[in-house]
């Protein structure tokens, strides 16, 4: 099973989400980009990061760049409330972040398009 | 010696020459009456006469050379005096055969130049009373003409009809040249007059027009700024209608931030409870199927509201990015759904023809749900709506037809102009057809309309895209 990160700044939807992917991935949350990098330090094999947008401190695209420059092959990716901002354009357009997901999630694209991302990244 | 051309222009200088003229005329024709008057010496021998007379007409000669140096008012009384001392020495001597007599008819001439009018009377009227005065000496014997002077011979010889021709030459030329004199400084001055009075005619017509000119300017000026004011009023209008769409959009992207977080919630509770249910509780799962699946309606129908709230409120600034116009016209739908429901049938007619339409998805929202809303305000109690859409020749066409009251065919050309609107004050700003035209225009694509009152309205838009092999997806 695959390790997956998930950030994002209210602790229900951490819970929630942990709960709804338990059977798939092997998921670490975190409440704050701070919090997510020191926790990849930690546990290197995560292969996944799934992050909000809009948090105090560090947006998500802010820490997508920063995982980025540490760890290059974590395949990352944006859960937002907010619709398409030109940071998140631009975030996709240099392949930064793979995807962006809209919430209310739905389970099913977030994990056929992971599933796709590991199998072009395994290729 | 007569200088008559002479630019004259003040009346000063007409009366200067006035008397230059009168003098240089009595030196010339004075100074040959003076030598006719020589034969009376050589017929009637010496007479104290003729020196005065020499006297006389050597000062006109000398005032007549030195006119320049000499003030009018010395030459002018200087000439009185000779004529007065001429003819009352001549008349004195020669009493009724004096022929310097009509030279008195020169003393109000030269007098009215110079003095008031009743001061020439006064010198005239003195001199006649002196000359009468003479006449009365001579009629009691107190003076005498000379012995040699016998009436009865004198008038009968040549020679007085030749010294007083001279001396009516004299007069006659003087009051000629004068006269001439007056008539051309007249005719000069009132010429000069006309000129002047001609030149300040067009001046004052050139002002006139000028004023005209700067008249219709200020007209012009004031249309101008007319239609700078209400140019103005519509502007601000503008400015007031976008700055609220703005505070719209941005409220609602915050409304829709906040909502989405709440129904991820839910969501994500309920996709849990489905999981639960399907591992643990598999009895019970026909009994809270319902329940649940009226939560993800429940679930989903907001996400689409909030989601084509999100559509509305992006900015103008945002990415340019391939566009679903299927999505974007649903989303449109559902902001409308309150106003639609009971009153329009909407019927989709889409197309499956793949494309890749790259605009800024908020703008193109804006401008279609600016038309679908025309379209559900046209129908006033129930109709229909059909959206269809098709792909042709690199053009992405939509057709919106409604069965609404129509658009008129003087107001058809109009539709489009900002602020034109047939709506009641309040209830249309006239200015969404204008937007929409305008938004289809940055993308290159086209609004017509075909419209019939009482009929309904065809809206067709056409936007160039990319036609593609495949569907694409966002």
């Amino acid at each position: 099973m695959k390790t997956l990160l998930y950030v994002d700044d209210e602790p229900i939807n951490l819970r929630l989400f942990a709960i709804n992917f338990k059977n798939k991935f092997h998921v670490l949350s975190a409440g704050s980009g701070f919090e997510g990098l020191s926790l990849l330090k930690s546990s290197p094999e995560t292969r996944i990061v799934i992050s909000d947008m809009k948090m105090p401190g560090m947006n998500g695209i802010e820490f997508i760049k920063k995982v980025k420059k540490e760890f290059p092959e974590i395949l990352c990716f944006i859960l937002t409330g907010f619709d398409i901002t030109e940071d998140i354009a631009d975030a996709l357009n240099e392949r930064i972040i793979l995807k962006y997901f809209r919430k209310p999630f739905n389970i099913k694209e977030i994990e056929l398009s992971i599933q796709e991302a590991l199998s072009k990244n395994e290729n | 010696m007569l200088q008559l051309k002479e630019e004259v222009n003040t009346v000063d200088e007409v009366k200067k020459h006035i008397l230059d003229t009168s003098l240089i005329v009595t030196a010339v024709i004075g100074s040959l009456a003076f030598l006719i008057s020589l034969f009376r010496w050589y017929n009637y021998g010496f007479h104290i006469s003729h020196v005065i007379n020499f006297l006389i007409i050597a000062c006109v000669i000398l005032m007549a050379v030195i006119r320049s140096r000499l003030s009018i008012n010395f030459k002018a009384y200087l000439l009185v005096f000779l004529i007065v001392l001429l003819t009352f020495a001549d008349a004195i001597n020669y009493g009724l055969f004096s022929s310097a007599r009509i030279y008195l008819i020169l003393i109000p001439f030269v007098c009215i130049v110079y003095l008031p009018f009743r001061r020439t009377l006064l010198v005239f009227v003195s001199t006649i009373v002196f000359y009468l005065l003479i006449g009365y000496l001579h009629h009691h014997g107190i003076l005498a003409i000379p012995p040699e002077y016998d009436p009865n011979h004198y008038v009968l010889e040549l020679y007085p009809w030749i010294i007083n021709t001279v001396h009516i030459s004299v007069g006659a030329f003087i009051i000629l040249l004068v006269t001439r004199r007056y008539i051309n400084s007249y005719t000069n001055l009132i010429s000069d007059q006309e000129v002047v009075i001609k030149e300040r005619t067009e001046d004052l017509e050139s002002a006139n027009e000028e004023l005209k000119a700067t008249n219709e300017e200020l007209f012009g000026q004031r249309e101008e700024l007319e239609d700078a004011i209400e140019n103005l009023h519509q502007t601000q209008k503008q400015l007031i209608q976008s700055e609220k769409m703005a505070s719209l959009g941005i409220l609602a992207a915050g409304v829709a931030h906040e909502i989405n977080n709440p129904l991820n919630f839910i969501n994500g509770g309920v996709v849990g409870l489905e999981n639960y249910i399907g591992e643990h509780l598999k009895e019970h799962a026909t009994d809270l199927e319902p329940l649940i699946e009226g939560i993800q309606v429940g679930v989903k129908r907001a996400s689409e509201i909030v989601t084509s709230l999100n559509h509305y409120s992006r900015h103008d600034d945002a990415p340019m990015i391939p566009c679903d116009i299927h999505t974007i016209i649903d989303n449109c739908l559902v902001m409308m759904s309150s106003q639609l429901k009971y009153k329009v049938e909407i019927q989709k007619i889409y197309t499956d023809r793949p494309y890749k339409l790259i605009c800024n998805e908020g703008k193109i929202h804006q401008a279609m749900l600016n038309i679908l809303s025309n379209a559900e305000h046209a129908i006033a109690d129930k109709g229909s709506i059909i959206i269809a859409t098709n792909v042709e020749k690199s053009k992405l066409i939509i057709t919106i037809t409604d069965t609404g009251c129509g658009i008129s065919q003087e107001n058809l050309p109009r539709i489009t102009d900002p602020f034109f609107t047939t709506k009641d004050p309040g209830k249309g700003t006239g200015l969404g057809l204008s937007i929409t035209y305008n938004i289809l225009q940055e993308y290159n694509g086209t609004l017509d309309f075909e419209s019939q009152l009482g009929i309904g309205t065809k809206v067709v838009v056409t936007l160039p895209v990319t036609e593609t092999k495949k569907p694409w997806t966002i």
